[in-house]
Formats: structure tokens, C-alpha cells, sequence
């Protein structure tokens, strides 16, 4: 773009004075641009916080697409990682592209596997306790995934001896206390145990690392970018007179025109007198065709045994 | 009256002569705009490399009785004694381990404890990377080494004392508490030696075997092994002896035991230890209960493995006389890629004032050459005094106040503050400064600032971290923008001015740290464009441009400062600072990474740690 404001500004005082004093042209340099991805949007009707307490965010994101560097990967398991780095990982970790996020050792996802670089050989040296296969704050998405032949139960988050291995508090959902859940804050490769990394923007456009996290845009890309202009979620919030709240979050990246995208949804609540915060959750997975339309559908957590895990069926 | 104003107006034109004074020049009434360049920074993270790992192997061995000579147990699994016939049988076809070889095993056995100390090579003992500890119990604990040297790595001294054990000297009751306790206060031990021996001065002399190398951080992982052969039995009620000394049942038999949820909560409270991260790399614990067939404690097998449960290990069982393997005890390795945090690239040889407009620093010590000239300090020397410290340091400690009166070279004479700057009872006389005029103190990190600046500014905690309150913002670039760098200071991320704009964004884009934005008339932020050229599961490449960067004059020097982290793994955080200067006439300036030849040459890089 520099180049081409060079270019016409000398192509301008050519016209004019006859002269340009620039040397040589310098070659342009190829962009990177993406197509408009087929979207989806979320809605959620009459959303009212649980007594005592306040809303602070929500977090919307499709795990089963992955974005960089203006491509939109499919990660079939779900898990941050694309089907491709998957393959490309296999012989040095051990995975395998397919729908389970735990493809090498059952306790450890192939996301964390990777980031903590445990390979194939140093994977059997860890062990996940069977008690601690859970997670102690149900903030992770557990669900049976029937895509192929054998059904078994996804975790989509961190297990309790994940959160131990990592260091983390496995009764808290967001160590950091940034506002953003662990799970997600690894997904977006920020540092849950690091209060200050949301904060950043190592790209300097203005767009911190908390806001890219939240608009599935990476961390180390400039949000003006042309792809991740496409790409960026947008949140919409509406009022009303009875205190009910719609939110909305819209241009959500599908692939594969939406069929199995899984949707996951966070939303944090902060309470007015302990100051401790709570978290909701809930996961849909889309049908085929989902592209182009509104999954719409009531505030899930009205009732503590509907406060998370709660899967939304698309109409 | 607008026909008056045209007839002037047609008649001055047509006379082609006005009788009205000249204009004057217009009077420049908004701040120029600042002159700019740019800087390219190639760059890729640091490859990926096998973290070091200095691996803590603490061994916990049964000692009670039962080892020597052991009752037939109940087939109800309680680990209480059967009766047959009304009495207790005891016989030495019970005893699990009589003697030693399961727990011990020989050296020529493959894959026992003797055998994998004898075979182990020697630790560096510069640079150790595994120590022991051993922990006997029965109804009390001991330890080796003994308290207050909690792991050792002489693997030699240790093999020799293991050995010394056999015939191993088995007698009395089975109390896990007494070793999980002891456990506990060797690795609580340990752990606050790590601490005291990171908070040590860099470099400095080694205070003993606990700390090798002094002001370095070492995480340890910790492997706990706990054998046992039986229940946490205290004792054992409806039991006695007769006159001549054989055991008789005098009435019901009752057995007491340590309750589990004690042992349980006690294993916790270890593991617990490892959320302390930073000198905890991780933390197993790993159970055997071994037996001899036919004669097994249920109760006792299900108690160990619960405890690796909570250990976040593995519970073994093993048959006595057969043989563990302790390699399989040895911690993962991770492979830690390191990934960009942020990346800052500033004209250290200009300071953006509060009205937006950047002004020469020729020395580059933070304050403007003006500004010096109305201070009394050269602007052509960082340390005008010879002090050691910067003009911007005095200056700071001076209290930001003018000078009051001056020599004939213009350079200011008021008195200097001398907790700062005398070396003999100033706040560095500690510092092997190198040389007294002007002294040269060690500089223990890139951050920006020595150890004396980083001493009378308040920071010596951050002394060795180029960061000192961890908000990812090198401590001189917050210092030269007045932003608190200290410890426990985390102002970057505010925005004092309701501008929409942290401190942190503008110390980024090269604009005044602490002035809102809409007071600038002239706002010109550094623009900073990012992009990713490679990518792989060992390093990340990139590409920077940084255009519109404030410049005055010719020759400026330019910093780059590259935070990386290992996100998950270590949680290590690393700054490469890189300086260059803008060849005369030049327009760009291009940085090349610190593996390059050519900037290992120039010596454009610092690299910590």
C-alpha cells in the first residue's frame, strides 16, 4: 500500500514538473487476502445476571476453526489446533488429526502437549490420576462426540491434573484474574498464570491481546489487517426497559458451510458483594447449512444445574 | 457599505498599489510536526530447546516390622492379624522384605535402587542436575542427608549410604505421617533455599553446596517414591504376650491406624508445594506396596494407590524379591518453544516532550539537551559527574529541581546528594564498582539501568531483572517516560488521561507517557506493522516495520527491545534488547536478529538471561 501511494504520488509530480526523483521503484509487496468466510451469529434472548450479581463479559468462539495468518484452518478435534499442524506434528508428538482433542495420552490434550513441547517419547512419563480427569470448576465443555465410529466423551478445557501440571488453582476458572477463562487464554496463547499479557498489544494497532482473544483474532497480527478485518467477531449488546439483556455476537468464521462447528460460549459474572467471580457456559454444534443464520436461543443459566455445560440445540 | 468594500477593493486592483502596512509572517502557533523514519527489525524467537530440568529423587522406605516378621492377615483385607485356631501365626514365610532385596535389590541387579545408583554417572559438580534424599521410617522418620541439607547430589555418598543400610534394620509400627511429614520440611527446605540462593547477588560468591550458583533462579521437579508393605497400623489391640514371651490373644482384635484422610490431606499439603512455580517444575508422587503372594494388606494397597492419586503419579504393586525401575520415576522433559510477547522499538536519542514534540538527547541518558543546559548538565555526557549514575537518575533523585547555581562551564554546582553517590557510604557502596572516576558499576541486565541506579531508584529486587515489576515493559523505558518500574508498580497499564490509551501504548508508539492524548496537537504515534513470515512447532519468524518514529537530527540510535516467553513450560521470559544508529543521511535503519553474524559483530545485541 506504501508503495502504491508512492507511485501514484509519483506518477502525479511526473505530470506536473516533468521529474520524478525517486531512484528506482521498490517492488510491491504481496498482500495477504482472505475471501469473506462464511459466518454465522449467536444470540442469546433475555439474558439476566444470577442474583447478586453483575455482568462482565462474554466470550464467544468457534473451536473447530482455527485463524492465522489470514487463513482459516479446520481443526476437527476442536482442540486450537489445525488439522494441518496436526499432521505435521504427528511423527514428533504422537497425534492424530482426528476428532479427539486428546489423541496422544488421555490426560493431556494434544493443545497443551504442544505448547508445553512434551514430545512422543517423554509423553508415557505423564500421568493423569483418574480422579483428576475432571475439572473441579466445570468450565470445560465434556459432551459425547458421535462424528465417527466409536463415540467417546470430549473435554473440551482443562482437567484438574492439567491445571496441577500447569501450575494453576484447579477451584478457579480464570488464575490470572485477567477476566478471561484459562482454557481460552491458552487457546489465544496468552499466559494463564500472567495478569499483564491481556494487556498487550505486541502489534501495536491499538487492539490488546484481551480484545483480539475475544474477536478470534491472533495475538501476534494486526487486527487492520485485511483478513483479520474479515474475520473479527463483532459483540452487540441490547437493553431493555426490563432490565433483560440481548446479546449478540456476529460474524463468527464457520467452515464446511457450519456442519459440526462447535460453538463455545463464556460468560463471566462478577458479584456485587463478594467481588468473586462466576462463570456460565454453554456449547451448541452446528448443523450443516448453519451458514447465513442466527443461532437464536434463551439465556441458558437459569437455574444453577443450567449454569454450565449446557448445550444448545440449533432450531 | 458592501459597495464601499468592492469599490476599495476594485480600486486598490486596478491602482495595483495599496496604502495598507504589509502583513506580517504568520507566527507559528502549532507544534511542528516531529521528523520521522523508519526501522526494519527481522527477527525469529529463540529455537525451541530441551528445558533443564534438576530433578529432586526422594525416596521413602518402610522400615516397621513386618519387613523382618510379619503375621498372616486376614482375609478380610484389613491388614489385621487372622486367627487360626485362636492364635495369631506368625512366620518368616510372611516377612515381605527380610532381607532388604526388594527395596534395595544389589548392584548387579538391573533396575533396583543399588543398581541404579551404582550405574548412575557422577553429577557436574559445578552444574548437579540429580539430587537424592532418603527417608527411613516406622514409628519415627529419619532422614539423609539429616536436616538442613534436604536433597544432596553426591550420587557416590548416597549410593554409599543406601548400601550401609543392608541388612536393613526393620522393627516397630508403620507410621506414614512421621515420613510424609519429614518429606514435607525436606521439600519446604529446599524450595526456600532455592529462594534465598535466587535473591543472592548475581555472580556472587557461593555460600555452600545449597546454592552453586547465586542470584539464579532453578525450578526442581520433584519424584517422591514411598514404599510400604502394610497399613499405617499404630497398634494392635486384644494382643499380648505370655510368660514365656510368645504372642497370645487376650481378646478381640482391634487395630488402630492413622485415618487416611489425614494421610491424603498431608500428601496435598506436599503437593501443594508446587504451586510455586517458579522454583517448582513439577511434583509426583509415586507408591509400592509390596507383599508376598497369598498374605495381602487390601486396605494398605488401596491406601498407596490413592496417595499416588493425589500425588499425580502412579501406584505400583510389587511382589517381594521382584524389581522396580526407577528410571521410569524420571520426569518428563519439554521441549519449550518460546513465543513473542511484545516488541518495542524507540528513538533513545530524542525524548518526546508533554506538547508531542520530540527533542535531541544526544547522550541519550533520557533528558533533552535543553533541558540539560538549564540543569548544569553536559549534554554530550550521560554522567556529567562521573558518578556512575545517569543525568536522568540524578536529576530524579535531585528531586526534578532546577539548579541553583552553576560554574563558568555552565555546569551546575549545587551539592550532590550523597547517599547516591559517595562510594565509600552511599546506598552502592556494596557494588564492586569498576574504578572510582568515574566509577563503573555493574549492570546485572539489559534493562536499561546499573545496579546503582537500580539501587538508589528504590528497585534492588529488581536488580538482575530487566523488568522489574513484570509488566513487560523494560524498566529504562518506563524510567525515561516517569512510569514507576519498581516492584509491586503495574501503572503502565492505566490511562491517567481518559484518552483511551494506556501508558503501556504509548510508551509503544513513542508518545509523552503521561499526557493525554487530546492535549497533543500534533499527535504522532510510531506505527508499528507486524507480520508472521514463518511459523513452525520450534521458532516464529517476523518481519517488523516501524514507521513515523520520532527523529531530530542525523545519527540517531535506535533500541529494540524483544520480550519472548515460554507461555506454559517455565514460564521463562526472555528480552533481547538490540541498539543501532542511523548512518548519516540514512532513512531506514534494518535490524537483523541476534543469531545474525553480522549483528554479532556489531555486538547490536544483549541477550538475557
Amino acid at each position: 500500500m506504501k508503495q502504491n501511494t508512492l507511485f501514484i504520488g509519483c506518477l502525479l509530480a511526473t505530470t506536473i514538473f516533468g521529474a520524478c526523483h525517486e531512484d528506482t521503484l521498490q517492488p510491491l509487496n504481496q498482500g495477504k487476502f482472505a475471501a469473506p468466510p462464511e459466518t454465522v451469529a449467536v444470540q442469546i434472548m433475555g439474558y439476566q445476571p444470577a442474583p447478586g450479581n453483575v455482568f462482565k463479559d462474554l466470550f464467544v468462539s468457534n473451536f473447530s476453526v482455527k485463524a492465522a495468518v489470514g487463513v482459516l484452518s479446520l481443526s476437527t478435534a476442536r482442540d486450537g489446533l489445525g488439522d494441518g499442524l496436526k499432521q505435521g506434528l504427528a511423527a514428533t508428538f504422537g497425534f492424530n488429526a482426528g476428532t479427539n482433542p486428546y489423541s496422544a495420552n488421555p490426560g493431556f490434550s494434544d493443545l497443551l502437549l504442544y505448547d508445553m513441547g512434551v514430545t512422543f517419547s517423554q509423553q508415557p512419563l505423564l500421568s493423569c490420576a483418574t480422579n483428576l480427569q475432571q475439572s473441579s470448576t466445570n468450565d470445560a465443555f465434556v459432551f459425547q462426540d458421535t462424528r465417527n465410529g466409536a463415540p467417546f466423551t470430549a473435554f473440551l478445557g482443562l482437567r484438574d491434573c492439567e491445571k496441577q501440571y500447569l501450575g494453576l488453582n484447579t477451584s478457579l476458572f480464570d488464575n490470572s484474574r485477567s477476566g478471561i477463562p484459562d482454557y481460552l487464554k491458552i487457546r489465544c496463547g496468552l499466559n494463564p498464570k500472567d495478569p499483564n499479557d491481556v494487556t498487550l498489544s505486541p502489534a501495536a494497532d491499538g487492539v490488546t491481546n484481551y480484545e483480539k482473544c475475544k474477536q478470534h483474532i491472533p495475538i501476534d497480527e494486526s487486527a487492520a489487517s485485511q483478513p483479520n478485518i474479515l474475520f473479527a467477531y463483532k459483540y452487540d449488546f441490547e437493553v431493555h426497559a426490563d432490565g433483560t439483556q440481548n446479546l449478540a455476537v456476529s460474524n463468527i468464521a464457520v467452515l464446511n458451510h457450519g456442519q459440526d462447528n462447535l460453538i463455545a460460549i463464556y460468560l463471566t459474572e462478577e458479584n456485587l458483594t463478594t467481588k468473586a467471580n462466576s462463570l456460565f457456559t454453554a456449547f451448541a454444534i452446528l448443523p450443516t447449512a448453519m451458514n447465513g443464520r442466527t443461532l437464536r436461543f434463551n439465556y441458558w443459566a437459569t437455574d444453577p444445574t443450567k449454569y454450565t455445560n449446557q448445550e444448545i440445540i440449533p432450531q | 457599505m458592501k459597495l464601499r468594500l468592492t469599490s476599495a477593493l476594485a480600486a486598490c486592483l486596478t491602482l495595483s498599489a495599496c496604502n495598507d502596512p504589509p502583513l506580517n509572517p504568520l507566527v507559528a502557533v502549532f507544534a511542528p510536526a516531529n521528523a520521522t523514519k523508519s526501522v526494519q527489525v527481522d527477527f525469529c524467537t529463540d529455537p525451541a530447546a530441551n528445558q533443564k530440568i534438576v530433578q529432586k529423587l526422594l525416596i521413602i522406605l518402610d522400615h516397621s516390622g513386618s519387613n523382618a516378621k510379619n503375621y498372616l492377615m486376614s482375609p478380610d483385607g484389613s491388614g489385621a492379624p487372622a486367627l487360626v485356631n485362636g492364635t495369631i501365626v506368625i512366620d518368616p514365610k510372611y516377612a515381605t522384605d527380610p532381607t532388604g532385596h526388594t527395596r534395595y535389590g544389589d548392584v548387579k541387579t538391573p533396575g533396583t535402587l543399588l543398581n541404579y545408583l551404582s550405574t548412575l554417572p557422577p553429577n557436574d559438580p559445578a552444574n548437579p542436575s540429580l539430587y537424592f534424599g532418603l527417608i527411613d521410617f516406622n514409628g519415627q522418620a529419619n532422614s539423609y542427608p539429616a536436616s538442613g541439607t534436604p536433597f544432596t547430589s553426591d550420587i557416590s555418598a548416597f549410593f554409599q549410604h543406601v548400601q550401609g543400610e543392608i541388612p536393613p534394620n526393620d522393627t516397630g509400627n508403620t507410621d506414614y505421617l512421621a515420613a510424609l511429614t519429614t518429606a514435607y520440611t525436606m521439600i519446604n527446605g529446599d524450595i526456600q533455599n532455592a529462594k534465598k540462593c535466587a535473591a543472592l547477588a548475581l555472580g556472587s560468591v557461593s555460600p555452600g553446596a545449597w546454592c552453586l550458583s547465586p542470584g539464579v533462579s532453578v525450578a526442581s521437579y520433584y519424584t517422591l517414591v514411598f514404599m510400604s508393605d502394610g497399613s499405617p497400623i499404630t497398634s494392635i489391640g486384644g494382643v499380648g504376650t505370655d510368660a514365656n514371651g510368645n504372642i497370645v490373644v487376650t481378646g478381640p482384635i482391634t487395630i488402630t491406624k492413622q485415618p487416611t484422610d489425614q494421610i491424603l490431606g498431608e500428601v496435598s499439603t506436599i503437593m501443594g508445594l508446587s504451586a510455586d512455580t517458579k522454583d517448582v517444575a513439577g511434583m509426583n508422587l509415586f507408591s509400592i506396596y509390596y507383599y508376598v503372594p497369598g498374605n495381602i494388606d487390601l486396605s494398605s494397597q488401596s491406601l498407596l494407590a490413592s496417595m499416588a492419586k493425589a500425588g499425580n503419579g502412579i501406584a505400583y504393586n510389587a511382589l517381594s524379591g521382584s524389581n522396580i525401575d526407577y528410571q521410569a520415576f524420571l520426569p518428563s522433559t519439554k521441549h519449550i518453544k518460546y513465543t513473542l510477547t511484545d516488541v518495542f522499538v524507540t528513538n533513545s536519542s530524542v525524548v518526546v516532550g508533554s506538547d508531542g514534540v520530540a527533542r535531541l538527547d544526544s547522550d541519550r541518558d533520557g533528558l533533552p539537551d535543553e533541558l540539560e543546559v538549564q540543569l548544569g548538565t553536559d549534554p554530550h555526557k550521560a554522567d556529567t559527574y562521573g558518578l556512575g549514575i545517569s543525568d536522568l537518575v540524578l536529576y530524579e533523585l535531585r528531586g526534578k529541581l532546577p539548579c541553583l547555581a552553576k560554574n563558568a562551564l555552565g555546569i551546575c554546582t549545587d551539592a550532590l546528594p550523597a547517599t547516591a553517590t559517595n562510594l565509600t557510604t552511599g546506598t552502592c557502596k556494596g557494588l564492586s564498582a569498576g574504578g572510582t572516576n568515574p566509577p563503573t558499576f555493574p549492570t546485572s541486565d539489559p534493562g536499561g539501568l546499573n545496579d546503582c541506579e537500580k539501587l538508589v531508584l528504590n528497585d534492588a529486587g529488581g536488580i538482575g531483572k530487566p523488568d522489574s515489576n513484570g509488566d513487560l515493559i523494560s524498566d529504562i523505558l518506563e524510567f525515561k517516560n516517569g512510569v514507576a518500574f519498581q516492584p509491586g508498580s503495574t501503572t503502565s497499564v492505566t490511562s491517567p488521561g481518559l484518552d483511551g490509551l494506556s501508558i503501556y501504548q504509548k510508551i509503544k508508539t513513542s508518545l509523552p507517557a503521561n499526557t493525554p492524548l487530546y492535549q497533543l496537537l500534533t499527535p504522532s504515534p510510531a506505527n508499528y506493522d507486524l507480520n508472521l513470515t514463518s511459523t513452525s512447532d520450534i521458532q516464529d519468524c517476523y518481519n517488523l516495520v516501524v514507521a513515523n518514529l520520532p527523529i531530530v537530527g542525523d545519527s540517531n540510535t535506535i533500541r529494540v527491545d524483544i520480550i519472548l516467553q515460554n507461555v506454559l513450560a517455565g514460564n521463562q521470559t526472555l528480552f533481547r534488547v538490540g541498539t543501532k544508529t542511523f548512518a548519516p543521511g540514512a532513512a531506514n535503519l534494518q535490524f537483523n536478529d541476534w543469531n545474525d553474524a553480522g549483528e554479532k559483530n556489531l555486538g547490536t545485541w544483549k541477550q538475557w538471561p
